[in-house]
């Protein structure tokens, strides 16, 4: 019974009813402009969701508006984080949970492939000597047969 | 010499990825209000951090703010920075005791002379030369004195190091006193909140291994990217509040539909409270469960001033004379009346009360309709309404 969700009380009124912040067209129009960045010079913008005053209804009305593309993906590091394409194909967005799956951050990020999911550099060379052991055992394993 | 390890060696000890590593750099980044594209440089920054020593001395308080900050039983970003420095003195969470534990400070002072950082939570009482409150027969206000000398900055953590707190409050019977108005020589960060807020805490500490540096503060000395805005700015009723629509009464129509808790007493215009870190996480807060704000511990003084909260119900006359008497049979009959004049009083309105800043005034309090305090009160610079007041 740690979080407020686990007391079963509900607001009677429904999403329709919950507040706006106005900020929703702002944010439409530097995705656009992101968008045009993105393809004009090759620049990636990341928009924190987190920065500015966006309620529960502001956010589901982006997701409502952007609607959702063919990539979603989850990143298993520090707790989950959840990658999804919108149906705007550039634009994704990517959540950050923490272990206990509660919201670090929301962002925004107009890219062809978020940062995240690239394969860190220093990961490519543990990824090479991991796998240059596991022929190396393979190659041992043979010899004996 | 035994090689110190960075913060990102440490984490990557403990499981984490360089994945997990960027995505804390990110969630680190958004707790300190950074932008995006700031990303990079933090995680540059962090990648290379040495482990700050760090001693932490709790005095006349109630260990709710060491609880805020190690209650979580998941790895948080808060737990992964606090775990990261090099906490030589804390009597409650160390292992050591006695003469054991005062030798690890003394050692970890002057291995760090200078460098060190000092959490302080809890007042400091000062009647009677500070007898009221002392660790290993060590006055508090004798430890402070010693140890800050040798600190490179202080974090004053809780209401009660940064403005007293409750054992400040009337009658002060220890003559208790927040850490600013003793060490005058030093860099004091004020983190205040009743608990404070984990993120808060380490979001100083973040900003330190990050930029070298304390942040920005404000006249408070509060780090403005966390203080720097009203919970009624980031508050998701806000745009309620702005259309006029208000719960009257806790279980109106207002009050399910969730509309704005202003006139219920909530201060999430006048308090200005570690919003920015609490806007990125899904926790839920005081308004979020239906309860207006009470602005608890974020300024100073306020449990000697901090006006009560009136329920008042707003009616077709709010102007009243003064011989009026209130009617007993009117709910709620616990109300407030502003005299700006001697002889004139003013039902309190807080939607529509506006005064002009440094005015005084005298609010009079009454209970079930018969007057139980009066005393006065200076409208601070927020909104045009009374935000400090002292009553008799």
């Amino acid at each position: 019974m740690s979080e407020l969700n686990s007391i079963p009380v509900r607001v009677e009124a429904g999403l329709e009813a919950r507040p706006r912040t106005e900020n929703l067209k702002p944010v439409m129009l530097q995705i656009e402009n992101a968008l045009r960045e993105l393809i004009a010079h090759g620049t990636e913008t990341v928009i924190d969701l987190a920065a500015m005053p966006f309620s529960d209804q502001d956010e589901h009305d982006l997701r409502e508006l952007l609607g959702s593309g063919e990539v979603s993906a989850t990143i298993n590091a520090f707790g989950p984080t959840l990658v999804e394409e919108t149906a705007c194909p550039g634009v994704w967005l990517v959540e950050h949970q923490d272990a206990e799956h509660r919201r670090l951050t929301l962002h925004l990020e107009v890219a062809r492939i978020p940062a995240l999911l690239a394969t860190p550099e220093d990961d490519l060379a543990d990824g090479l000597a991991a796998l240059a052991a596991l022929n190396a055992s393979n190659d041992s394993t043979e010899d004996v047969q | 010499m035994k090689q110190e390890k960075t913060l990102a060696e440490r984490l990557r000890e403990r499981g984490v990825t360089r994945r997990g590593f960027m995505k804390f750099c990110a969630a680190t980044a958004s707790m300190m209000a950074l932008p995006p594209a700031m990303i990079p440089r933090v995680a540059a920054a962090l990648q290379q951090a040495k482990r700050p020593s760090v001693i932490w001395l709790s005095f006349q308080e109630c260990t709710g703010c060491t609880e805020s900050l190690t209650r979580s039983h998941a790895p948080t970003i808060e737990g992964l920075i606090f775990d990261h420095i090099s906490l030589d003195y804390h009597h409650t969470l160390q292992a050591a005791a006695g003469d054991g534990a005062e030798h690890a400070r003394d050692a970890a002072m002057q291995e760090n002379w200078g460098k060190y950082l000092l959490v302080v939570d809890g007042s400091i009482p000062l009647r009677d030369e500070g007898i009221y409150s002392t660790i290993a027969g060590t006055t508090n206000l004798a430890m402070l004195e010693e140890v800050a000398a040798g600190a490179a900055a202080i974090i004053s953590v809780g209401t009660c190091a940064a403005f007293g707190g409750l054992p400040m409050a009337r009658p002060n019977p220890t003559g208790a006193a927040p850490v600013a108005d003793i060490i005058t020589d030093k860099p004091v960060v004020n983190v205040p909140g009743c608990p404070p807020i984990p993120t808060v805490i380490t979001g100083v500490l973040a900003h330190f291994l990050t930029f070298g540096r304390l942040p920005e503060l404000d006249p408070l000395n509060r780090p403005k990217v966390f203080f720097g805005q009203s919970i009624h700015d980031r508050c998701y009723r806000r745009p309620f509040y702005e259309r006029g629509q208000f719960a009257e009464t806790f279980d109106d129509e207002g009050a399910r539909k969730g509309w704005c808790l202003f006139k219920l007493g909530c201060k999430g215009p006048i308090t200005y409270n570690g919003t920015r870190a609490r806007a990125s996480r899904s926790k839920p807060d005081t308004v979020a469960s239906a309860a207006p704000n009470p602005g608890s511990g974020t300024k100073a003084g306020f449990t000697m001033r901090f006006p009560k909260v009136p329920m008042v119900r707003q009616r077709e006359s709010r102007w009243r004379p003064v011989s009026a008497q209130p009617s007993v049979s009117r709910r709620p009959s616990d109300h407030v009346h502003v005299r700006r004049k001697p002889t004139v009083r003013r039902r309190y309105d807080p939607t529509r009360f506006r005064a002009r800043t440094g005015a005084r005034m005298v609010i009079d309090h009454f209970r079930r309709g018969q007057p139980v305090a009066s005393g006065r009160c200076t409208v601070g610079a927020s909104q045009g309404r009374p935000v400090r007041s002292s009553f008799t």
